[in-house]
């Protein structure tokens, strides 16, 4: 009985879902196409009447001047172009008075011919604009009469493809809606079954965990904790375990202490035997732990809910932020007002500018403030001002106007985030740190794969206005949920400082500490924010797609993030070395840029965001934890928090400098050689970093790292 | 306060609502905009059907606001397509020189049209959105590629307004009904997962409480995982006990 457990029933239930959310979703699909058919076909056939009727007359003004229909010069040719200009039209075709096929472009439909002999044979005024369908075409046949005598006829075949095509599409919406409602799944259990059942689960999993070990001592406190939570009885609420764990515990603690005293009164004979008593006693407390001096404060399970409390709220508000991702550049394009000396590509990359700069710069600070005020009224302002946010940056009437609303969610943003980072701190101990921020970044992380795909999806079907409208109604849900939050105590947390110039400088004479930032996380936000928040959006959009599509591909690089991290993790906790990881994750991210100025297209596009996801996911674990491994003393003197702060601030800095960079390289060379550009630059900084700390040297040996 | 088992109802309930509306939403707008862009590329047809008539007439020398047989060739083409509202064309002050509508010649064309004229001079046509009708527009140019004027289509938003609605219905209808049986397949399919869950769950209380209440002397010999951690209990306390009983033997030696 563990997390693990749970994990695995959530999975099962998620998947049921799924199971049975594809099998509505088929059978609505099956339904709609038939709808659509039947709904647009009468659409298809009126065009083909009025293309009907712009041929027609154009054969009968040649035949009005006396040339025999049946010679008529580029009929097929005009045919084939009318096709190329409406590619509902898989065939048309002109025949005689008997229904033989005279000129035509495109496939003939099987049966066709038996068919125009057919109604060539009914009077003309009889054929009508009534579609009837031969193989996969709906052919409509338009007579073709000169002063009431019958020339033959026009066929138009709408190729049923057509309407299947139109489903097609659609259909890789519904896929990729389907992918982010896994991960919705997924945290709507938390949300609406996880708290309570959670913590009881953690409760019961530490408790057991500690009774499996021997750890009796634990296991009692654990069980103690657990109880003020909730009752082990998670079925029937009758059986009461950790009573039962308490009986069960109290016979081995009153049968030890009894023997404990026996023990030492036995010592003081000083005979072998209780020597040997004595040796054999102490072996036992080695091996289990039964001493009450091993009671030392232990953060039990009950933390658990509070911690995972955070996850909702933060999702909710996270989403809103990320829904806007795929066409914030779009919006700011549409927006555009002539700024005197700026490029039209630099103003447009200002709203993200600002919005990383406002971020990077305020979250030092912001952190000392959210312990001020408590963690949930921090997130609660931010989470009001996004909000606002939002609703201006919708109502925005130009593009000044959107830097000023942007900016305001990207405070909004700021203390959100770092309030909700206060929050998992506050919660967690040096114990359970590390899931702490596994949930942290988890959360993010399904922001980030569900965000972009349906914000782009709403972008290109209900226009950005109310796409923005959308984020603002999430982000005031967020503020709903983040009420919900229990009101901590000031002492509750950890009392933060902000990060001192002096610190700083300190820092940055480390020379290794220095060339990880500046080197490798730097150069890793760059070419982050300059293709994913920047360029993809405003490439595909100048590609003639929609921001749904720049939606599908930042959700690729979020599931390969979501895929590829957790192993590249535990790559950089086994021997590898992880300057080697950092270094080889970069020129990963930067390989796909190079294929840009050669391939004008979504695939390498798409190649171009799998090898960058591939590479981040590379990088960014060991990037973490080398900063703890290159700057040791001054974690010591400093604290992990600020050494941290120093290091985060600097990565950011990146994100700023990013979509600056691309717009300023755009502007110079055009997309290609933007992406190659900001990709070299990259590339170089994985080079430098690698020789700065002595990647391509040999490795030192076991023995010399023993010695 | 709702139970577990409909706790797990509502979240899947939830998601399968979020799935269906998603793409409802999506099969809304993609009908939407095909319909949309069929009726705009069928008047495009026309218009550049008039286009072409017109220039005929231009090259063989008659002058723009001059060509006797516009009148009865917009006439036509309205009639031809119940859609149609009206056609007007305009010359490049907006003036009005021909138009399906009586007394609408010799009128200033719309400021709406104009300036939209005005920004889609460089694409093949230009579109308007108003509140009662849609429109599009053609520029309309002599041989030597010299824009003379507009040509105006405007046709019925009520017809696809309609039309959308329509469809918007069907799909909500489907999507109810989907969800419905989504629902009944979910009670269904749900309520035996979470047997199966409280199956589990109940075996491993019984187990540890026997295992417990025995000092570890009753197990399960289990094979599923999660109660392997039972035995696993049972184990240690046995254990435990037996060391202490060991050290409990040697101390009545000592004695």
């Amino acid at each position: 009985m563990n997390q693990a457990y749970l994990g695995k029933m959530y999975w099962r239930l998620t998947g049921l879902v799924m199971l049975v959310m594809l099998l509505v979703l088929g059978g609505l699909s099956f339904f709609t196409q038939s709808a659509f058919e039947q709904r647009l076909l009468p659409d298809l056939v009126q065009k083909a009447v009025t293309v009907g009727a712009s041929t027609r007359s154009l054969i009968l003004r040649a035949v009005d001047y006396g040339i025999d229909y049946s010679n008529l010069y580029g009929v097929s040719s005009t045919f084939a172009e009318l096709r190329k200009e409406n590619p509902e039209f898989a065939y048309i075709a002109a025949t005689n008075e008997r229904g033989v096929v005279l000129f035509e472009s495109g496939e003939r439909a099987p049966g066709a011919d038996q068919y125009y002999s057919q109604i060539a044979l009914s009077t003309p005024t009889d054929a009508s604009a009534t579609p009837v369908l031969l193989g996969a075409q709906y052919v409509v046949s338009l007579p073709l009469m000169i002063d009431d005598k019958a020339l033959g006829m026009l066929h138009f075949g709408i190729d049923q493809a057509y309407i299947k095509g139109v489903m097609r599409e659609v259909l890789l919406d519904v896929l990729v809606v389907l992918l982010v409602s896994v991960f919705f799944t997924f945290e709507l259990l938390h949300f609406v079954v996880g708290n309570k059942l959670e913590a009881q689960f953690g409760a019961l999993a530490e408790t057991v965990d500690f009774l499996g070990s021997g750890n009796f001592v634990h296991a009692s406190r654990s069980s103690a904790d657990a109880r003020k939570a909730a009752d082990y009885g998670l079925v029937t609420g009758e059986l009461a375990l950790s009573q039962k764990i308490d009986a069960a515990l109290s016979r081995l603690f009153e049968r030890y202490r009894e023997l404990a005293l026996r023990v030492s009164a036995a010592a003081k004979q000083g005979s072998t035997l209780s020597q040997q008593i004595d040796t054999m006693f102490s072996a036992l407390s080695g091996k289990y732990r039964f001493a009450p001096e091993d009671s030392a404060f232990l953060p039990s399970a009950i933390e658990a809910p509070y911690l995972e409390r955070i996850r909702t709220p933060l999702f909710v508000f996270l989403l809103a932020e990320e829904l806007t991702r795929s066409f914030v550049p779009g919006y700011a394009n549409y927006l555009l007002v002539d700024v005197p000396f700026w490029a039209k590509q630099i103003v447009i990359g200002l709203p993200i500018v600002l919005f990383m700069a406002i971020v990077a710069l305020a979250q030092p600070y912001l952190g000392p403030w959210s312990y001020r005020i408590g963690r949930k009224n921090a997130m609660l302002i931010g989470a009001v001002l996004a909000t606002v946010g939002f609703m201006g940056t919708a109502l925005a009437g130009d593009l000044y106007a959107l830097l000023f609303w942007r900016s305001l969610c990207a405070l909004g943003y700021a203390m959100v985030f770092v309030a909700a980072q206060g929050y998992v701190l506050d919660h967690t101990g040096e114990h359970n740190r590390a899931r702490g921020f596994a949930l942290f970044v988890g959360v993010f992380m399904v922001a980030t794969i569900c965000g972009p795909p349906i914000g782009g999806i709403l972008a290109d079907n209900i226009g950005y206005r109310w796409s923005f409208l959308v984020s603002g109604l999430v982000a005031l849900v967020s503020i709903a949920i983040i009420m919900g939050l229990p009101q901590e105590r000031q002492s509750d947390g950890l009392r933060e400082l902000p990060l001192s110039f002096a610190d700083f400088k300190r820092l940055i004479k480390n020379q290794r500490f220095t060339s990880l930032s500046l080197f490798a996380a730097i150069p890793a936000k760059i070419i982050l924010t300059g293709f994913c928040f920047y360029l993809i959006p405003l490439y595909i959009l100048s590609l003639g797609n929609s921001p749904a599509m720049a939606g599908r591909l930042l959700m690729a690089y979020a599931v390969i993030m979501v895929l590829v991290v957790p192993l590249a993790a535990r790559f950089a906790d086994l021997n590898i070395r992880r300057e080697r990881l950092v270094a080889l994750g970069l020129c990963v991210s930067a390989l796909g840029g190079f294929l840009m100025p050669f391939f004008d297209s979504i695939w390498a596009l798409f190649v171009l965001v799998v090898l960058l996801g591939f590479g981040q996911s590379l990088s960014i674990a060991a990037q973490g934890a080398l900063v703890s491994d290159f700057c040791r003393s001054e974690e010591c003197n400093l604290g992990e928090g600020a050494v941290y702060g120093a290091y985060r601030l600097l990565e950011r800095t990146g994100n700023v400098l990013g979509p600056l960079l691309a717009s300023i390289f755009l502007v110079l060379f055009g997309y290609g050689y933007t992406f190659a550009l900001i990709s070299l630059l990259v590339l170089l900084a994985s080079l430098v970093f690698a020789l700065a700390s002595g990647v391509f040297r040999a490795p030192r040996s076991p023995e010399k790292v023993e010695a | 306060m709702l139970s577990l088992r409909n706790k797990f109802i509502l979240a899947a309930l939830i998601a399968c609502l979020f799935a269906v509306g998603m793409a409802g939403f999506l099969n809304y707008f993609k009908f939407k905009r095909t319909t949309d862009s069929l009726l705009q590329s069928r008047m495009v047809l026309i218009g550049t059907h008039v286009e072409t008539t017109i220039q005929s007439a231009l090259a063989l020398g008659l002058s723009f606001p001059e060509i006797p047989t516009v009148d009865k060739l917009i006439e036509r083409e309205r009639a031809s397509d119940s859609l149609i509202q009206g056609i007007d064309i305009f010359d490049n002050e907006g003036r009005v020189l021909y138009s399906t509508q009586k007394g609408y010649v010799g009128r200033v064309i719309d400021s709406a049209s104009l300036q939209a004229a005005k920004e889609g001079a460089d694409k093949p046509f230009w579109r308007i959105e108003a509140r009662e009708y849609l429109s599009v527009g053609i520029g309309l140019q002599n041989n030597f590629g010299v824009t003379l004027g507009q040509l105006v289509i405007r046709y019925s938003r009520a017809d696809l307004d309609l039309r959308t609605g329509n469809m918007g219905r069907s799909l909500l209808f489907f999507s109810l009904f989907g969800l419905a049986a989504a629902f009944l397949v979910l009670l269904i399919v749900l309520g035996a997962l979470y047997r199966g869950f409280l199956r589990d769950l109940r075996s491993f209380e019984v187990g540890l409480s026997r295992a417990l209440d025995s000092d570890g002397k009753a197990r399960l010999l289990a094979r599923r995982s999660m109660n392997r951690a039972v035995d696993e209990i049972a184990d240690v306390l046995v254990s435990a006990h037996g060391a202490l009983d060991a050290v409990e033997e040697k101390l009545k030696v000592l004695r």
